[in-house]
């Protein structure tokens, strides 16, 4: 509810105006509530659109109970603390410099030129001379001038990689590792925290994990026999290993252990081409996040290789509804089209996409139930238990997506293409099964 | 405030005065309008992303659904029958919808056909998956919804004969899960054919399976071979489940004075840790209309040794081969290892195949299905098991899901039972 705009500059004179009219009028109307009502309803949708707060929520304080937050005052249900109350925003940040530059919108990095990727911070108020004041709406210093405005990085709210290579998450939901392939031949992988911190020294240390380039995967057994595998070497903050020159597209599998004693995960790449550590530009190395550069840099980099990029408004694209064709044959082409391109994503290696395709095809899947009075008896029997292990599968790709162990998603993949071939032949002309 | 910072210090003493007194308006105004100001300016914190809510979505989908047990008193650890009881379990919700371990229904409904499924249509699965993962949401917050309580009474109305259980059965403090084995005086002096045998708890909370049989006398053997013998099994009872009276000409048939074995396995939830409960839990007979019906028969159908888990053949094949035409109606797991997959078919002489059932065992819901219609199968029809003992569930081995626990108590050997008649009816002794 401050007035200080984002941007910073001064509004017209118009608020101040309604403003200065509002203090009058309520100094005669006191008693008269709702005429002053409407005057502060007045000014303030007047002034909403540059002044509009990012939403409070309230989050647990407790370590690894970060995901929980709340709309309203109350206590963790993960561990029973006091929530504690939060702005989170959805901003643009350099991926190698988190949170260092801050847009509203995609673009490129003024530091590097590399994309901006998107992260959720927490944002408060801050006074240049006392950095422990955290504020939740802007205000003034006792020094009189305005707060500023500062970004700090939430658990699970920056999922980008740091070193142009791909990032996962493991399924304990606090690790998270990231895999470069460097053009040398060397394999690189960085552990983070929750919050995309790299682990400290002391845990690194206890990291042991190996990269498989080779292994066979016998589907009657269930075991994995590795051919070649090499032992990741700590090299300071990360593990690397010479595994040579392979053909790209290279895929590989890192099996890791976090602690000594923990179970051993899974983590599966394919490199479409080498990673490329983003580089500053010698001519931008201020890491001040203030000063943009005059003239837009021409993009250096190219884009990451995202299969599916959020969209310009930075809605989720999962998140739009699919629109569903008028015709079942239409829907049909429609659920093969999603199921080939989830399929495509799984040789890329671009996991972290699939649940675009994946809930689309739920979507139409359910759009395609809603025309079973069309089918026989017989077939509609097969029509739903098929539609429903569609639903399922769909949030089991979505779940194991974010896990990146190519096994787990194969399997998902199974349950979700026999489904679908349930769905077509309950469609399918001539006699059913 | 900045705004005035900025225009410098001599304006910001002119508008002290009044940035007080409309200070003093503001917080009359929002006194008095919190509701509609807090409307006004509040939005989605949380990022809600489910366009479903609890009241209006998600509710009447678990109402109908999950209120037998998931309601306070249920057999269920938590009620979901208020958003404040429901949204802690979100996270639990998606995840057991997502493996398929509720609503427990553990026959795959593509192989099969099979009664009474106790499923959830793809539509509503999407809406409570969808409510679950995407933030939550209530719904209107001054929207009433009706209280939902717990029904224990008879599902197929009172029963011809209720036999409560000769004692109150005492779940000591100390247990978390406990078996009783009682026999009751069935006190008939004829036969009797029954059409339905059913269980009403009398503490729904710790019920948490039974089976109900006809005691066998001293004299009987055990059977073997091919050769179907009385069906002895009355009911397989499990929490919110129907049972199936059976039609048709067709029922168990209870000698005259007969005893009835009752097993229950009583369990208790976390709520009632190190706590004293009792059960005495009645027995419901419904009888079939007299006279001349015909006995049900089953036919057991049993495994090799079963290989030890943890080996690299995990995989069981076996079968049993019919000694005269039949009409199969129903099928057991009497003994299975818990979470594998079970794939039953007949192999009728002339090669075509009869899906029968698939079944992914999860522990603890072991009940009687029976298909959708009787299967005709000559005799020489071989029924075909195959198991594969590893855990189907991919989704809760991925999020570390304690499954080899219960596999590690895996049973020696395999047992399924095949409720039929003879296609001509056996003369039956009365």
């Amino acid at each position: 509810m401050g007035t200080q705009s984002e941007t910073g500059h001064r509004d017209t004179e118009t608020p101040r105006k309604k403003f200065l009219l509002c203090v009058s009028v309520s100094l005669w109307l006191i008693p008269l509530c709702v005429l002053c009502t409407l005057c502060v309803v007045a000014a303030q949708t007047t002034q909403a659109p540059s002044t509009k707060l990012p939403p409070m929520s309230y989050v647990c304080p407790m370590p690894g109970d970060e995901e929980v937050i709340e709309d309203k005052p109350g206590r963790c249900r993960k561990c029973g603390m006091e929530l504690v109350p939060a702005r989170l925003d959805s901003v643009w940040t350099c991926a190698t410099r988190p949170l260092v530059v801050v847009e509203s919108k995609p673009g490129r990095c003024p530091v590097d030129g590399t994309p901006l990727v998107q992260v959720t911070a927490s944002v408060t108020w801050t006074c240049a001379d006392r950095p422990s004041t955290n504020a939740l709406q802007p205000g003034t210093c006792p020094d009189g001038t305005p707060m500023v405005k500062k970004y700090a990085a939430r658990a699970h709210g920056n999922h980008n990689p740091q070193h142009g290579g791909q990032f996962l998450m493991a399924p304990d939901n606090w690790h998270h590792i990231e895999g470069a392939y460097l053009p040398g031949g060397v394999f690189r992988l960085y552990v983070y925290d929750d919050f995309t911190k790299p682990l400290p020294l002391a845990q690194m240390r206890q990291v042991s994990a190996r990269i498989v380039t080779n292994q066979r995967f016998d589907a009657a057994t269930r075991a994995t026999k590795e051919i070649s595998a090499v032992p990741l070497v700590r090299k300071g903050r990360y593990l690397e290993a010479q595994i040579g020159k392979l053909p790209l597209p290279a895929q590989m599998t890192a099996k890791v252990t976090f602690k000594p004693k923990d179970p051993e995960h899974v983590f599966d790449f394919a490199f479409e081409k080498f990673s490329k550590e983003p580089v500053a530009d010698p001519r931008l190395t201020s890491a001040t996040p203030v000063e943009q550069p005059s003239t837009p840099r021409p993009a250096p980099a190219p884009i990451p290789d995202a299969a599916v990029s959020t969209s310009s408004s930075g809605v989720d694209p999962a998140l739009v509804p699919v629109p569903i064709p008028e015709t079942v044959p239409e829907m049909l082409t429609q659920l093969r089209t999603r199921t080939e391109q989830i399929k495509t994503f799984i040789d890329r290696g671009a996991f972290a996409s699939i649940y675009v395709p994946a809930f689309q095809a739920k979507d139409l899947a359910l759009a395609l139930d809603e025309r079973t009075s069309q089918l026989s008896g017989d077939r509609r029997k097969i029509m739903e238990p098929a539609v429903a292990r569609l639903v399922r599968s769909a949030y089991l790709l979505d779940a194991f997506g974010d896990l990146g162990n190519k096994q787990q998603i194969v399997d998902a993949f199974r349950l979700f293409s026999d489904a679908v071939k349930d769905i077509e032949a309950s469609f399918a002309q001539g006699q059913p099964r | 405030m900045s705004r005035l910072d900025r225009k410098g210090r001599d304006d910001r003493k002119e508008f002290s005065f009044f940035a007080a007194l409309a200070r003093f308006a503001v917080f009359v105004v929002v006194l008095g309008l919190g509701a509609m100001f807090s409307s006004w300016t509040g939005e989605a914190h949380k990022p809600i992303t489910s366009k479903y809510t609890y009241n209006d979505d998600v509710f009447p989908i678990l109402r109908d659904r999950c209120s037998r047990c998931h309601v306070q008193g249920g057999v269920a650890p938590m009620s979901l029958m208020t958003y404040e009881e429901a949204f802690p379990w979100a996270e639990s919700i998606r995840a057991e919808l997502i493996a398929g371990h509720m609503p427990p229904w553990n026959a795959d409904e593509a192989f099969g056909r099979i009664k009474g499924a106790h499923t959830l249509s793809p539509k509503e699965l999407d809406v409570i998956l969808t409510w679950a993962s995407g933030g939550n949401p209530r719904g209107a917050l001054d929207q009433k919804l009706p209280p939902v309580t717990l029904k224990n009474d008879w599902v197929m109305g009172p029963p011809d004969v209720a036999l409560p259980l000769p004692s109150e059965f005492a779940f000591a403090a100390d247990k978390m899960e406990d078996t009783s084995e009682l026999t009751i005086q069935s006190g008939t002096k004829d036969v009797r054919w029954l059409r339905a045998v059913d269980l009403l708890p009398g503490t729904p909370s710790i019920v948490r399976s039974a089976i109900i049989y006809v005691k066998p006398r001293n004299d009987v053997k055990e059977t073997a071979g091919n050769t179907p013998e009385p069906e002895h099994i009355l009911a397989r009872w499990v929490p919110g489940h129907d049972p199936e009276p059976i039609g048709n000409g067709l029922a168990h048939r209870l000698p005259a004075g007969a005893e009835l074995g009752v097993r229950i396995h009583y369990k208790k939830t976390w709520q009632f840790e190190a706590k004293a409960m009792s059960d005495r839990s009645t027995i419901g007979l419904y009888f079939a209309p007299a006279p001349g019906a015909q006995e049900l028969l089953a036919l057991p159908i049993a495994s090799p040794p079963l290989p030890a888990a943890g080996g690299s053949d995990q995989k069981v094949a076996f079968s049993q081969t019919l000694a005269e035409d039949v009409q199969a109606l129903a099928l057991s797991p009497d003994q299975v290892p818990p979470n594998i997959t079970v794939q039953v078919e007949a192999v009728r002489p002339d090669g075509s195949r009869v899906p029968m059932i698939r079944l992914n065992t999860r522990p603890d819901w072991d009940r009687r299905y029976w298909f959708d219609r009787p299967l005709a199968l000559p005799r020489g029809s071989r029924i075909e098991v195959t198991a594969d003992l590893r855990d189907p569930d991919v989704f809760s081995s991925a999020f570390g899901a304690p499954a080899a626990k219960a596999n590690a108590t895996r049973p020696d050997a395999m047992r399924l039972s095949l409720t039929l008649v003879p296609a001509r009816a056996r003369p039956s002794a009365p």
